[in-house]
């Protein structure tokens, strides 16, 4: 192996949050060598996006950040260095294509002008990165504000942005979360290409194990600001180690999984607790845990299983069978309905909105949203509407809620109030008020005791797997995962005839997804309710959903049985959207 | 731009009739009387009946507003009670010293706002700095104003603090006479003209200053924080380039904002200022006129600042979009 | 202490974090407008001696039995400060609360209408916010005639507006976010929606813009007193108070000065407890 570009070792990292300091990382050590790939997976709060900004020397100064131990950047010490050493390791060695493409650019400057800022460069440089960065028309995009472009437009610019400077090391931080799949493939293409052609060392840091199969040649498993793994990806996702890994990988799905039964999983979210400073910071959620494994902390070692480090007491004699077992994997009860009381009809469907004005004497163009849409549901079946963003399938979603108006066309609902799931659980609940109450709002009109209101409360919490005393707790008090139940509690606390899903999942990690795609799946199939799943996941759409309907500019294009995705005869459309889906099982196969 | 001009024109119109409406809405309901001001208190009614008729104030409202109007797009807006001038003859003498206070006061805003923001992003962390800028935010106009006076002028003496000039026999052709002075060829009178414009201009740029500087000390706090300044500092970009080129521009628009808000409070601050130092201008001719009631000329006057004022909303929404491609005009 | 990523916060650790968060300043503010706002309440027991009449000989110097020191007329500049603060400050509160309360009724309600309703309510609200208000409003007092009931009558006609654009603003931002959108969905009634989901979100904004507009009214108050459309003479209200006494301004310099000093005061403590207030509120 060539000298690494990057070395990190006992990396450590205090940050304060609200006037208290939490260990963000601890004790974290790896390298990564020119031209590879290392994926950084964990859920959310891991502090991937925390080791990302300590390699560049940008953690938040109000944070008051506290960093030790050492980062190595081709022999250059990061850890403590003053300011104008760390400005020029990021100038020239060390670049980061952050998570949000909309904020990331300056809304005041012409992308031009940040390029030019970004490596001093003349004006073919700018145009070809453009290029390289798989953008076709660079002459309008280099002289465009930030406004005027797409996610998938400036999250390329991002990448150009990154890619002029010829950087050592590139960070790329969920760089394709808030993108289509299609885009998202081609910007994989992009960073393999790069990783190859450059030797550039890039860490891939993501919560989707699929993507990260599509890039990475290592992966690196974050739980609570520890490392808990890092080895190769191939042999980590065959021969997984430490438990949470192990949770993690055997929670993943894709095409292929076997939807006739629940993912493997945890049953119940677990309450976030404090991580403990002597022991193992799983130990709480661990199903293998020992009595020591609360007082010793474990230290990274070599397995026999694969080449890579674990930090788990038990990784050498646990038989790996056993772990992800938690959930009862019996085949979903009840027949596939497919034909019942029609739920939710669509007829002849059109919708459009006003364009923003390029000038102002222009009368506001309409652009078409949906174009003619037919869809049927029938009770107790679920749906799923997949298609790129600007298909149209929000605002399909938002006109069966009724929140938005269609301009011709007729709705019928069989539910005059259908419950809408949102895609950012936290949001999706007001902040000053206790979930039970938000909760047993939609209790109010048939239940006026407000002792019975509580009971059906605490039931329906019980029922999607959640401590009845948690009624009374903020929003705030509860993780990300209790979230999402809380939200799906308040649904199906007076079960509707209809449940519309705004892409629940996107932004989870993939035990949480995978949670959740079991609690919606198992609820629908108790209170036989029919489900409007919509996303831009077919992997989970396939799971979720008996029937799934591809949408294309507005237009329905294709719409066929869940079971059948795969088979040769789906169009154009679908197939793109086939082969733009990553898959973690075929990589390990191939 | 030319339907977005074409629009504020009207906007301003509109202006102008509210204010001119409602000032005249409130002089008919009221129980005092103009004529008696004039003729004075122990007139005979006779008297006041003729000076109502020569005011024309037995008219019904609706009939005296549309001869006003009619008047006044005729550039009559009729005679002062106070004077016996007509008000756009007293208009005319006394706006030149006021426009010449207002330039004065911001060009000199602008340079205080300019080093105040030095200071501000040199000790940006700071917290006695932040509690001098409330202070001084927290200093009203009769404090700042007497204060000045009182240290610079009695104390000191460094500088004049009453009147424009102390030539009495220099008269001017344009009315401003820092320019005159020039062109007279007598730059004491330049020197002079200027000293005494030192402390009332202070007076009306300093609160000024110190709101825009604060405005856009909160508003860089939010934008240094948005994901787009650490993109810049991922860059390698040096702090200082990343406040200026990324950070200022982007929190213009709030203290631009707050430019048009100070301005409402200016006028009233421009009237204490102008009373405190003497400074003979449209805002101690106002002042003047509400101790007799005077409307012909505290509504010439309002016309006046109302056109100012909408003027200066106007290149205020005009540096906005120029400093940000997201507003349209 | 250190804690890991995930430890929760309890409500009363929040509340102690947001005590801290308010820091000296914001509480020398806070407790500054308590104060002010009782000695104005109670202004006329406190008085050591009677503001309105002659006491003793003029221009006498601060000293223990007058602490300010006489006026020019020879009454106690002590008793007529703290009466001239008793009617600028309540004066101000009471022109803030009426615009809080009307301005963010119409907002909130033409907020949570929205539609025709809004549209035509917020062009009325732009036709106020593009007046030159202090110019109208000392206009107004002029004709009206002076007094401290116009003054306080013309600013909150002009005052409350711009808390009906602040309210409405803050109402269509927390419309627009998902929360609001599933409660919404969940069918809750408009009044219940207004009262338990939209407005406790507003009033932190609400809170804040209120405080920190005080020393506005303030200053505002004082400069039309100081004009002379405030009460007439003899009345003791701080603006006029300097403004009658400026004469006195090169030897007896503390009689004007003291009236502007209290109203730096006015202004200085409301601006700080806004202040405070924010860094709690908003956390900045």
């Amino acid at each position: 192996m060539d000298d690494p570009v990057l070395t990190v070792s006992r990396l450590r990292v205090v940050l304060a949050r609200n006037g208290e300091r939490h260990r963000v990382l601890d004790e974290i050590s790896f390298a990564v060598a020119p031209g590879e790939i290392l994926a950084v997976v964990g859920e959310s709060g891991a502090g991937k996006s925390t080791l990302g900004a300590a390699i560049q020397g940008l953690l938040p100064s109000d944070a008051a950040p506290e960093v030790s131990g050492s980062i190595r950047l081709t022999g250059l010490e990061i850890v403590g260095s003053p300011p104008h050493l760390l400005r020029s390791a990021r100038r020239l060695l060390v670049r980061a294509v952050p998570q949000d493409p909309m904020g990331a650019l300056n809304p005041t400057m012409t992308i031009r002008r940040q390029l030019h800022e970004s490596a001093d460069c003349d004006e073919a440089l700018i145009l070809e990165s453009l290029r390289r960065a798989g953008l076709s028309d660079e002459r309008r995009i280099a002289g465009a504000h930030p406004h005027r472009l797409s996610g998938g437009e400036r999250q390329r610019v991002l990448i150009a942005m990154a890619m002029m400077a010829r950087p050592k090391l590139l960070i790329a931080d969920e760089p394709t979360t808030a993108l289509d799949v299609t885009t998202q493939a081609q910007l994989l293409q992009i960073v393999r290409d790069l990783a190859r052609e450059e030797q550039t060392a890039i860490i891939y840091i993501t919560h989707d194990l699929n993507v990260a199969a599509a890039v990475a040649d290592r992966v690196m498993v974050l739980f609570g600001g520890r490392m808990a793994e890092i080895g190769s990806l191939r042999q980590v996702a065959r021969n997984p180690r430490h438990p949470y890994s192990a949770n993690l990988f055997a929670a993943r799905y894709d095409l292929d999984t076997d939807r006739s039964r629940p993912l493997p999983t945890h049953r119940a979210a677990f309450r976030h607790d404090e991580t403990s400073d002597r022991g193992c910071g799983y130990f709480l959620r661990c199903q293998i845990a020992r009595s020591d494994c609360s007082s010793i902390r474990p230290r990274e070692r070599r397995v026999q299983a694969h080449s890579g480090l674990v930090a788990c007491h038990r990784s050498d004699e646990m038989p790996l069978a056993i772990l992800p077992v938690a959930a009862p994997r019996d085949a979903w009860a009840g027949e596939e309905v497919t034909a019942g009381p029609v739920a939710l009809e669509l007829m002849d469907v059109h919708k459009r909105f006003l364009a923003d004005r390029e000038r102002v004497w222009e009368r506001r163009r309409l652009i078409p949203a949906l174009r003619g849409v037919n869809l049927s549901i029938a009770l107790g079946q679920s749906v799923a509407v997949v298609g790129e963003s600007g298909s149209g399938k929000s605002t399909l979603l938002k006109i069966a809620a009724g929140l938005v108006a269609a301009d011709s066309g007729r709705v019928s609902c069989l539910d005059p109030r259908p419950q809408v799931i949102f895609q950012d659980p936290v949001s999706a609940l007001t902040p000053w008020l206790p979930i039970g109450e938000q909760i047993g709002e939609r209790l109010r009109p048939h239940v006026t005791s407000a002792a019975e209101r509580r009971r059906r409360v605490g039931e329906t919490l019980q029922s999607v797997g959640l401590d009845p005393s948690l009624m009374h707790a903020l929003p705030s008090e509860l993780s990300v995962g209790q979230c999402q139940r809380a939200i799906v509690a308040r649904a199906v606390v007076v079960p509707p005839k209809l449940l519309l899903c705004d892409e629940p999942i996107s932004a989870m990690d993939v035990p949480l997804a995978a949670a959740t795609l079991n609690l919606l799946n198992d609820l629908r199939r108790r209170l036989g309710l029919a489900m409007l799943f919509v996303t831009h996941d077919l992997a989970a759409a396939r799971i979720i959903a008996d029937r799934i309907i591809v949408l294309n500019k507005g237009e329905v294009v294709e719409e066929f049985e869940a079971n059948m995705l795969q088979s040769p005869s789906r169009g154009a459309v679908t197939r793109a959207l086939i082969e733009a889906c990553p898959s973690l099982d075929a990589m390990i196969a191939g | 731009m030319a339907f977005y001009l074409a629009k504020r024109a009207c906007g301003l119109a509109i202006v102008l009739m509210v204010m001119s409406f409602i000032v005249f809405l409130l002089q008919s309901v009221i129980p005092s009387d103009p004529a008696r001001a004039i003729a004075g208190p122990y007139a005979p009614s006779s008297t006041i009946e003729t000076v109502r008729q020569e005011l024309g104030l037995n008219d019904p409202i609706a009939v005296q507003y549309g001869q006003f109007l009619m008047r006044v797009s005729a550039g009559d807006l009729g005679k002062s009670v106070r004077t016996r001038q007509p008000v756009s003859n007293d208009l005319l003498r006394y706006l030149p010293a006021t426009l010449e206070l207002i330039s004065v006061a911001t060009i000199l805003a602008m340079g205080l706002a300019f080093g105040l923001t030095l200071l501000l992003l040199g000790g940006a962390r700071s917290q006695a700095l932040r509690h001098v800028f409330i202070a001084l935010g927290s200093t009203p106009i009769i404090l700042s104003a007497v204060l000045l006076a009182y240290v610079f002028w009695f104390r000191l003496a460094w500088l004049p603090g009453s009147g424009r000039l102390q030539f009495r026999d220099f008269v001017g052709t344009t009315g401003f006479y820092v320019i005159d002075g020039l062109l007279a060829g007598r730059p004491e009178v330049s020197v002079d003209a200027l000293a005494h414009l030192a402390l009332p201009a202070t007076a009306v740029a300093l609160p000024f200053a110190v709101a825009v500087v604060r405005s856009l000390a909160g508003s860089l706090h939010d934008v240094m924080r948005q994901p787009y300044i650490q993109t810049a500092r991922g860059k390698g970009l040096s702090e200082a380039a990343v406040v200026l080129r990324h950070g200022l521009r982007n929190a213009a628009s709030a203290p631009l904002a707050m430019t048009g808000l100070q301005m409402r409070l200016l006028f009233g601050n421009l009237l204490v200022v102008e009373s405190v130092f003497g400074w003979p201008g449209l805002g101690l001719y106002m002042t003047q006129s509400f101790a007799t009631a005077d409307l012909p000329a505290i509504l010439g006057v309002s016309i006046v600042f109302g056109t100012i004022y909408v003027l200066v909303s106007i290149a205020v929404e005009l540096a906005q979009s120029l400093t940000d491609p997201r507003i349209e005009l | 202490m250190i804690r890991g990523m995930n430890a929760q916060t309890n409500s009363l650790a929040r509340l102690y974090d947001g005590l801290r968060l308010v820091g000296w300043s914001g509480w020398v503010g806070i407790v500054g407008v308590f104060l002010i706002t009782i000695v104005a309440l109670l202004a006329p027991w406190l008085t050591p001696h009677d503001p309105y009449a002659r006491i003793a000989e003029g221009y006498l110097p601060p000293s223990g039995t007058h602490w300010f020191g006489t006026d020019e007329v020879g009454r106690d500049l002590f008793a007529r400060v703290l009466v001239g603060v008793q009617s600028t400050w309540l004066s101000s509160l009471a022109v803030i609360i009426f615009s809080l309360v009307l301005g963010s009724f119409v907002g909130v309600v033409s907020g949570a209408i929205g539609g025709k309703v809004d549209f035509t309510v917020q062009r009325i609200v732009d036709l106020f916010l593009v007046l030159p208000s202090t110019m109208i409003a000392l206009a107004a007092v002029a004709v009206l005639g002076p007094s401290l009931l116009h003054s306080i009558i013309a600013l909150a006609t002009f005052w409350w507006p711009w808390y009906a654009r602040v309210s409405r603003d803050e109402i269509r931002r927390l419309y627009a976010r998902p929360h609001v959108e599933a409660a919404r969905a969940a069918g809750v009634a408009a009044p219940r929606l207004i009262l338990r989901y939209l407005l406790p979100g507003a009033v932190p904004s609400l809170i804040i813009a209120a405080t920190l507009d005080v020393s506005n009214m303030v200053m505002a108050l004082s400069v039309m007193s100081f004009l002379g459309l405030g009460q007439p003479a003899p009345s003791a209200e701080l603006g006029a108070m300097t403004a009658r006494s400026l004469d006195s301004l090169t030897v007896f310099w503390w009689i004007p000065m003291l009236p502007a000093v209290a109203l730096f005061f006015l202004c200085l403590f409301s601006n700080l407890a806004g202040d405070g207030l924010r860094a709690v509120l908003k956390g900045t």
